[in-house]
């Protein structure tokens, strides 16, 4: 049952960060810099962040390949959302999503299959996607 | 052991060496820069080089851990805030802050390595402890070569 669960989790978390990938990459060259270095930031960290804490959920027994995952997670979406705009955001993205995807495993096994934590951290997700479209909106 | 020791050290030769070249050709074409440019690479750089350096120490002395936890602080620190000094005082504010906490996450990554009940892992890692060593210090290692690969092509610009 809630294998089940993580495994929706993780499926809806890709779809929705396709569906704000889809919707930036219309509205790109609208977007200064400044914002364009905060979305690269906050997708990247809380993408890499989410996977993170679902996949050693799921399988608490590969530590080390989880690691590798979600690093690998955070450092290719903050590079395809930083590369929308320019080089520089890129490397902030990539940045950002190296240093989360490598702390991510270590909050979700020191949070011990704690329900409440997951769904916060979903929670987490869907408010900073939530902020940054209404962002985009007003730009 | 003394096998796992000699390759931990080789590999912090390599990094170190690795970052000295890159600080050595950020140096010559450090008039280039920008501001904002300045700010993004010093933070990139001191992150992945502190990282490593304090992941490497730790896992090589791991007998004294809160002798290493003050002195990788201290060198992420001063490595730093060397890289933010080649271009103005607001990149090197960034660098400090950046390597110190940089430092500071990579022996935690380290502690959780060498001890996996910190972190409520199954008992089954204390079987696994240098295969798993030895994986994550390969990874960061890739990690930081290509981290440096982009920081070059980016030096170009």
């Amino acid at each position: 049952m809630k294998i089940n669960i993580l495994g929706w989790m993780l499926y809806g978390n890709f779809l929705l960060t396709t569906l704000m990938y889809l919707y930036l990459f219309q509205y790109r060259k609208l977007i200064g810099f400044q914002l364009g270095m905060n979305i690269s930031i906050i997708v990247g960290g809380i993408t890499a962040l989410s996977t993170g804490v679902v996949l050693i959920y799921q399988y608490p027994f590969h530590f080390v390949l989880i690691t590798i995952l979600s690093t690998l997670t955070g450092v290719t979406i903050g590079s395809l959302f930083g590369g929308l705009f320019d080089y520089q955001t890129l490397l902030t993205g990539y940045g950002n999503g190296m240093m989360l995807g490598l702390m991510s495993p270590m909050i979700g096994s020191a949070a011990n299959n704690n329900f409440p934590f997951l769904i916060f951290i979903e929670m987490l997700l869907m408010v900073s996607y939530l902020l940054l479209f209404l962002s985009v909106r007003r730009s | 052991m003394l096998l796992l020791k000699l390759y931990l050290f080789l590999s912090l030769i390599v990094n170190c060496v690795m970052g000295y070249l890159v600080f050595v050709k950020g140096r010559k074409s450090r008039k280039l820069f920008s501001d904002r440019f300045a700010i993004i690479s010093s933070t990139l750089y001191s992150t992945s080089l502190c990282f490593t350096i304090g992941l490497h120490l730790f896992l090589l002395l791991q007998d004294k851990s809160s002798a290493i936890i003050i002195s990788t602080v201290i060198i992420g620190a001063i490595i730093g805030t060397c890289i933010g000094a080649l271009e103005t005082f607001k990149s090197l504010l960034i660098g400090y802050f950046h390597g110190m906490t940089a430092a500071l996450m990579g022996t935690m990554l380290g502690a959780i390595l060498v001890d996996p009940s910190l972190c409520r892992l199954p008992s089954l890692y204390s079987l696994q402890i240098e295969q798993n060593i030895i994986g994550m210090s390969v990874f960061i290692t890739l990690l930081t070569t290509v981290t440096f690969g982009l920081l070059l092509a980016s030096f170009r610009v």
